[in-house]
Parts: structure tokens; C-alpha cells; sequence
């Protein structure tokens, strides 16, 4: 135990207990922490505009807007945006305890939905999520 | 802050931001309607957003819940490192004044943009 509370950041990987949730919490803050990052340099970039028509369209050339290589990367951020979003829903209602049960006391026989109920959130928000990509996967790559 | 109030506050903005966020990204990449996806970034669409006051409002919920959200983030998975463990308040202090000056350059990019073209809501 003593060693697990020394695992810091490690732990996201080797804090034991591989389920499905420990996978989505580690991709949630992977992502969350790259968001982040985009955020900053979003902000700058898009803060040229205060500067007028030509710095605008500068810093569209510089960021490669319209350049394939860059649509594809964009897409990779709409997935990252799109997961941390679903997943931080499920996670919030996880929270105020929406959708998760009564609580009950830890004694055998062990009811079934203590697992679960949660995991229901995680079919329907990421069925959602999916749906939108497949979605916006037309648009970007198809029809844009 | 109190801890307890802080993260309540990084729930809330992020319930808004699942809002603001999946409507921004759609009108940028998604071309569901005429000046979305490409076109969105055209000068002229950029220009009438910029220019009319909803837009304006919008913007700025959206870089204040974003900025929380992320910075409140960042903070908490910082601190789980193992040398910044014991630095909480460097770290709580470092992001704030970030945050703060994004949001300042932000806030400028925002009010600062030319007025509406003449014909544009």
C-alpha cells in the first residue's frame, strides 16, 4: 500500500486493477492534459485575429489549415475532445450519484449492479461518442 | 479557495464546457449548415462572429470555463507527481497566473475585434 501511494503519475498505469474504468481514467487525463496543451496555443493562434484580415489568415497558413496531414490531426483532437467530454459526463454523474444505485451494505451475496449500473453510463456515452466521430468522420474526410 | 469549493467549481465549468465544447467543434469541423465546418474559419464568418455581442458573451464563458476547467486539471494531475508533491502552492500559484494572463489575451482578442460588417447581424 505504502508503495502504491509513491506510484504518482506511474500509478495511471501500474496502480493495479485493469478494468475498464481504470482504462478510461488514465485516457481521461492523457487526453485532458493534451487539451490543455492544444488550449494554450489555441488561444494564441486564434487571438490573431484582433490583428486584422492578414494576420488572420497568417496564422490560418501557419497552423496548415486545409493541408490533409493537418485535418487528420484535427480529427485526432475531435476524438480527444469528444471522449474527455462523454467520459467527464459520466464521470460527474458518477459524482452526484445519478444513475448508480443505492448504496447497500458490502455483504455476500453481493448485489450484481454495484458494478453494473455505473458501467451503463459508459455503453451509452461512448455509443454517443462513436456515433458523433463516425458523423464527423464524414464530414472531415468526405464532405467538407 | 477551499478545496471542496474549487472542485465543485471544476464539475460545474465542466458541464458547460461539455455544452460549449461539442457546439464550438461542431460548427468548426462539421459542415451541418451554411458557414460551418471550412467556411467557419473564412474571414468574413470569423468577422461576423466577432462582431455581434452574443457571440462575444459566449466566447467569454467559454475561455473562463475552459481555462478553470484545464488549468484545475492540470493542477491535480501536477501535484500526483512525485516532486511537486510537496510544491502545491507553487504549482496552484504558477497556474493561476497563466490562467489569468490567457485570459487577459483572450479577453482583449474578444472585445478588440473590428466592429460588425454593415449588414451583419
Amino acid at each position: 500500500m505504502a508503495r502504491n501511494k509513491r506510484l504518482g503519475i506511474w500509478g495511471w498505469i501500474f496502480g493495479g486493477r485493469h478494468n475498464v474504468e481504470r482504462f478510461l481514467y488514465t485516457l481521461h487525463r492523457i487526453t485532458g492534459v493534451a487539451l490543455v496543451f492544444y488550449l494554450m496555443a489555441h488561444i494564441l493562434v486564434v487571438g490573431s485575429r484582433a490583428f486584422g484580415q492578414e494576420a488572420w489568415e497568417n496564422a490560418m497558413r501557419l497552423v496548415g489549415a486545409g493541408n490533409p496531414v493537418v485535418r487528420v490531426l484535427e480529427y485526432l483532437l475531435v476524438i480527444a475532445v469528444v471522449f474527455h467530454a462523454t467520459n467527464g459526463i459520466r464521470l460527474v454523474l458518477g459524482e452526484l450519484g445519478i444513475g448508480i444505485g443505492r448504496p447497500r451494505r458490502p455483504v455476500y451475496p453481493y448485489p450484481k449492479d454495484s458494478i453494473r449500473k455505473p458501467r451503463k453510463w459508459i455503453l451509452v456515452l461512448e455509443g454517443l461518442a462513436t456515433v458523433y466521430l463516425v458523423v464527423a468522420a464524414y464530414f472531415f474526410f468526405v464532405r467538407h | 479557495m477551499r478545496e471542496g469549493v474549487a472542485w465543485a467549481l471544476h464539475l460545474f465549468a465542466g458541464v458547460i464546457l461539455f455544452f460549449l465544447l461539442l457546439f464550438h467543434v461542431t460548427q468548426m469541423h462539421v459542415a451541418l449548415f451554411p458557414g460551418w465546418g471550412e467556411a467557419a474559419l473564412e474571414w468574413t464568418n470569423v468577422l461576423a462572429r466577432a462582431g455581434a455581442r452574443g457571440w462575444k458573451i459566449l466566447y467569454l464563458l467559454f475561455l473562463a470555463a475552459a481555462l478553470y476547467h484545464g488549468f484545475f486539471g492540470l493542477r491535480n494531475v501536477l501535484i500526483e507527481i512525485s516532486f511537486l508533491r510537496r510544491r502545491v502552492n507553487e504549482v496552484t500559484i504558477v497556474l493561476s497566473a497563466l490562467g489569468v494572463i490567457l485570459f487577459a489575451y483572450g479577453f482583449y482578442t474578444t472585445l478588440a475585434t473590428p466592429s460588425p460588417m454593415p449588414g451583419l447581424p
